[in-house]
């Protein structure tokens, strides 16, 4: 149990500056970042900002997502974005991970965690930071998953997740789903039900774009009881909801049979409201069809990253089965002259994991809990509190 | 319920008596009762090959012991005595009663992550063997148990004759010690291949390295049935889509399954398509080795081995069930007393209105004149066309009214052009013969069909037939083009007027649904599929449009000699990846030796949806001749 999650410390944009200017400018500070080499413009926000403070008390593992055949611009740009990075930090390492095995199946989640199994942490480490910006779920998931063990088998590690969110350019990365579904390696879920009468709630995570690879997965589910769509709302652009149910109208009201009342809205640039949000639905369910059918939440959040974030803390925390279609290629068409400009990044951290939480980690489960008073500096929970929608 | 026919797939039927009321019996009649060998389809392992949509879910699902049972307690039901029925003639009830408890167990994505650990092959194939097994067992208990109908107590499994060696690794005995040890097992194998590290060999847990092996144990199970009378049942467990696993790793699994010492029923089901290219061009099956297909194993492929006649008229016929049966749920039309579909789709040939007739009759006199063909000629030509006209029968063979015969005629006067071509021609001679005589034959009637629609809009897909021929033999698919006209029909019977389609509304309906569905693509290199089909739509449609319809019928495929294909399916080009994908996913049919004169060809032929959408012919046959080379080289264009 982790209830220190339930009041996590969370940051975004400006505060984020601020958090890894104060904290990781402590000079026993020694960080790992873990992130995407690939061809999404993101892959560089986190690094350059932890290097800009850390400096050579910065260390990287970074990712190299390979897919047969990316187009050849896509190719450059992932090329650049590696060089950019081995030259940013000079202590990075660059490993390739095949997402897919000799018989097409995705097997990039396997791969990963053997690599970062293999993987010797560096020197008197004291955080870890994972930059999910241009991590696919199916490579992301496990390696959070992985990292957080590591850290909570090492309590004087901290580890944080960061993630550059840009919702706009999430929706112009065109991707073309495999044909398999998929749990993500790692999130099975815990073991299946067995004599009483599966009743399962799935939980996808609309997007732009991912009607098809929603729909492969919801037609691989048997005994689907309700299908709770969730949406981003508050969102960067107030009418995102809205334009996505209207783009997956058919599935909502004919496939899916989606009730009015069963449209779920989390925040796009908080996790922890999709993680609050999908703690209490399990909580509840439980305890509604207890005795009478196996419940079983499946979550498929291929959508927003943030929302992503906060779906696969509640995927590990209640372990809960994670589904998704992994991509066989993207595509980024050019920049062109839209409509005002690219939208800006936005960015986001979440610390998971260390011994800030020293008290609450092994503390019984209260909403009321004091704020931890061991760490450095430490800030107060979920510091844009104010801010939030939840 | 909104239109049942816009529903996707059968497994979004929430419960069971929804399902049952929708579920045709049909493929178990077609593809399972006529089996050869049934005798043995519970003794031997069977493999059931289908493409994606053809049934195979939907026939595994109501072969299910929970579902059978249904179906017999509920035979006042409408519908389930024709269940009923045709469970009985493929062995799965006998002398009234059940005769096999089939369950289905989904080989789901973890199963084929057991390939990726880091062990020997044969305890990987050992650990999911066991897993199987384990869930087989716990899916008879859901089964059995289902509806609270017995307990587990109520159970008894009827082991070998000296299976009482074996009675320690199965559980025991009573049926509470095997379900118990079947839950032990999954909680012991489940973990290894759901965990992120895997643990070391030595560390698994011995529940998971003890044997396992209830399916050499068991030979039946022993329930209570109604009024207190107990009956025998022959397990039998469907593997549902294991084209999912590695192909080693299935063929690991298919040479154990294959052991005779095991006496229970064991069905894979599979879409054969997407392991290799070459099954996907569909070139004869590659053998399992040690194994004769029909000595050690039987197939049942979801799709006739029939002609192209016999595949067709099977699949109206199961069509027109399940449409029937769909369209009963239908309200506002079941509330108006139609119960049969192919009514409401009307086969009467459409008519071009006065104005557009006139236009027609213009353009063919203009062209008369262009080719300087003689009003003789132009008699004799019209007179060729009208004894046509008047014997032929049957299908479109109505359809040769007035535009269609001026149609032919065009087509005729471009061929007899054609045909003096390159020959000397006396300058006094101004009506000569030409040096093969002129016909005319169904497929310039259905060319100058195609030629109408594209140049005049008049109706050329529509009618029952026509849905079932674009389905592409596919229910799917079928249900999927169908709930177009549904909701056309839906709309006239709210407005009070009869719902009955006409041709117009029909072509207009499934064009539609067609495009939308070819936009909705999303398969792996589905842009790349959608580029190469434009083109190839293209190409075949300056093919049919052509004056003088060389091709009769017009084109729907490109074709590349046999000889060449044995090269082309070894390669690793991305044609071939994509290919593979545009025959899986419904927007390509391989026809594998096709003969046409002396040549053998593989014809890639464009599917129904695509041929509604760009108005080309359904029918089979008319294709433009290419070669590998040629075809790589308009790929890389395209």
């Amino acid at each position: 149990m982790r209830p220190h999650w339930q009041n996590c410390i969370t940051h975004r944009d400006a505060r984020v500056d601020e958090f890894v200017s104060d904290y990781f400018a402590q000079a026993h500070r020694r960080c790992l970042v873990v992130g995407g080499a690939g061809f999404d413009p993101r892959a560089l926000h986190v690094p350059k900002l932890l290097q800009s403070v850390l400096g050579p008390r910065l260390s990287a593992l970074m990712i190299r997502e390979e897919r047969g055949n990316p187009t050849q611009s896509l190719q450059i740009r992932a090329d650049t974005n590696e060089a950019d990075l081995k030259s940013l930090i000079p202590s990075c390492s660059v490993i390739k991970v095949q997402v897919f095995a000799d018989d097409g199946a995705p097997v990039g989640g396997a791969r990963i965690a053997a690599e970062l199994k293999q993987f010797s942490m560096p020197a008197d480490l004291t955080d870890i930071v994972l930059d999910m910006s241009a991590l696919s779920i199916g490579i992301g998931f496990p390696a959070a998953r992985l990292l957080l063990e590591y850290s909570e088998r090492n309590p004087e590690l901290s580890f944080h997740l960061m993630i550059t969110s840009n919702p706009a350019l999430d929706e112009t990365i065109r991707s073309e789903p495999d044909d398999r579904v998929m749990s993500v390696r790692g999130y099975a879920g815990a073991l299946p039900p067995r004599i009483l009468p599966i009743s399962q709630i799935w939980l996808p995570q609309l997007a732009h774009g991912r009607a098809a690879a929603l729909t492969s997965i919801r037609a691989s589910l048997d005994g689907v009881y309700r299908t709770c769509p969730m949406l981003p709302f508050p969102a960067e652009n107030p009418r995102r909801a809205d334009e996505l149910i209207t783009e997956f109208g058919n599935q909502l009201s004919d496939d899916w049979e989606v009730h009015e009342g069963d449209l779920i809205y989390a925040s796009e640039h908080n996790p922890l409201d999709s993680y609050r949000t999908i703690s209490a639905l399990k909580r509840r369910y439980d305890e509604v069809v207890e005795e009478v059918y196996e419940p079983q939440l499946i979550l498929s959040p291929v959508g927003s990253k943030v929302m992503a974030v906060g779906a696969m803390m509640a995927a590990i925390e209640h372990e809960l089965p994670v589904l998704y279609v992994e991509t066989v290629r993207y595509d980024l068409p050019s920049p062109g002259g839209g409509e005002g400009g690219p939208s800006p990044d936005r960015i986001v951290h979440v610390w998971l994991d260390g011994p800030i939480y020293g008290g609450l980690i092994a503390g019984p489960q209260s909403s009321g809990a004091e704020a931890p008073s061991a760490g450095p500096q430490a800030p107060s929970p979920d510091q844009n509190a104010p801010q939030h929608a939840a | 319920m909104t239109n049942p026919f816009l529903r996707r797939a059968t497994e979004y039927i929430r419960d069971d008596s929804a399902f049952l009321s929708i579920v045709s019996p049909e493929p178990l009649t077609t593809f399972i009762a006529p089996h050869a060998k049934k005798g043995l389809l519970f003794d031997l392992p069977v493999r059931v090959i289908g493409t994606p949509g053809s049934g195979k879910t939907m026939m595994a699902m109501l072969a299910e012991f929970r579902l059978v049972e249904s179906i017999m307690r509920n035979q006042h039901r409408e519908g389930n005595r024709a269940l009923a029925s045709a469970l009985a003639q493929c062995g799965f009830i006998q002398d009234g009663v059940p005769s096999t408890a089939a369950v289905r167990i989904p080989m789901e994505s973890e199963y084929r992550d057991f390939w990726e650990l880091p062990y020997d092959e044969s305890v990987r194939t050992r650990l999911i063997f066991s897993l199987v097994q384990a869930r087989s067992i716990l899916s008879l208990f859901r089964n059995l148990t289902a509806e609270r109908r017995r307990k587990i107590g109520d159970i008894k499994f009827i082991l070998k004759d000296d299976g009482d060696a074996q009675l320690d690794q199965i559980g025991g005995a009573t049926s509470e010690g095997i379900y118990e040890r079947a839950r032990e097992v999954e909680a012991a194998v489940y973990p290894i291949g759901s965990s992120l590290l895997p643990p070391d060999l030595s560390q698994i847990s011995d529940r998971a390295r003890e044997p396992y092996q209830p399916f050499e144990v068991i030979r039946e199970i022993e329930i209570s049935w109604i009024e207190g009378n107990r009956i025998r049942l022959k397990p039998l467990v469907i593997l549902d889509d294991v084209h999912t696993l590695h192909p080693d790793q299935l063929g690991a699994l298919f040479r154990i399954l294959a052991r005779r010492e095991m006496r229970i029923g064991r069905w894979l089901m599979m879409r054969l398509d997407t392991l290799t290219p070459t099954a996907a061009f569909r070139s004869p099956d590659e053998a399992i080795p040690g194994m004769k297909a029909g000595r050690d194993y039987l197939d049942i492929f979801m799709q006739s081995q029939g002609t192209r006649g016999d595949e067709r008229k099977q699949f109206r016929k199961m069509a027109s069930d399940m449409a029937n049966r769909y369209l009963a749920l239908v309200k506002s039309l079941q509330g108006r007393h139609y119960t049969q579909f192919a009514p409401l789709l009307p086969e009467e040939p459409p008519q071009l209105p006065p104005g557009k007739l006139e236009e027609l009759k213009e353009l063919v006199d203009r062209e008369q004149r262009a080719l300087e063909i003689h009003p003789n000629r132009r008699e004799k030509i019209a007179k060729i066309v009208d004894l046509y006209a008047r014997s032929a029968k049957g299908g479109r063979g109505n359809d040769t009214g007035e535009e269609v015969r001026l149609a032919m005629q065009r087509i005729l006067l471009h061929r007899y052009r054609k045909r003096l071509e390159g020959k000397n021609l006396s300058l006094f001679d101004t009506d000569p013969e030409p040096p093969k005589p002129l016909k005319a034959n169904a497929g310039i009637a259905e060319g100058a069909r195609l030629q109408l629609h594209k140049r005049f809009g008049r109706p050329v897909h529509y009618g029952f037939s026509d849905l079932c021929d674009a389905s592409n033999e596919n229910a799917e698919l079928f249900l999927q083009l169908a709930g177009r006209l549904v909701a056309r029909m839906e709309t006239k019977a709210i407005r009070n007027l009869d719902p009955a389609l006409t041709p117009a509304q029909q072509q207009a309906a499934l064009a539609t649904q067609a495009s939308e569905m070819i936009d909705n693509w999303g398969f792996p290199y589905a842009r790349r599929v959608r580029d190469f089909i434009d083109w190839l739509a293209a190409e075949c449609d300056r093919r049919t449009q052509a004056g003088n319809a060389s091709l009769g019928q017009g084109a729907n495929a490109i074709a590349i000699e046999e000889k060449e294909m044995p090269a082309f399916l070894a390669g690793d080009s991305e044609l071939l990846s994509v290919l593979k994908f545009a025959i899986a996913y419904g927007a390509l049919i391989a026809v594998r030796n096709y003969g046409q004169g002396s040549t053998l060809w593989c014809l890639l032929e464009l599917s129904g949806p695509v041929c509604l959408k760009y108005g080309l012919t359904l029918k089979r046959g008319g294709f433009i001749e290419s070669s590998v080379d040629e075809l790589l080289a308009r790929y890389e264009e395209i």
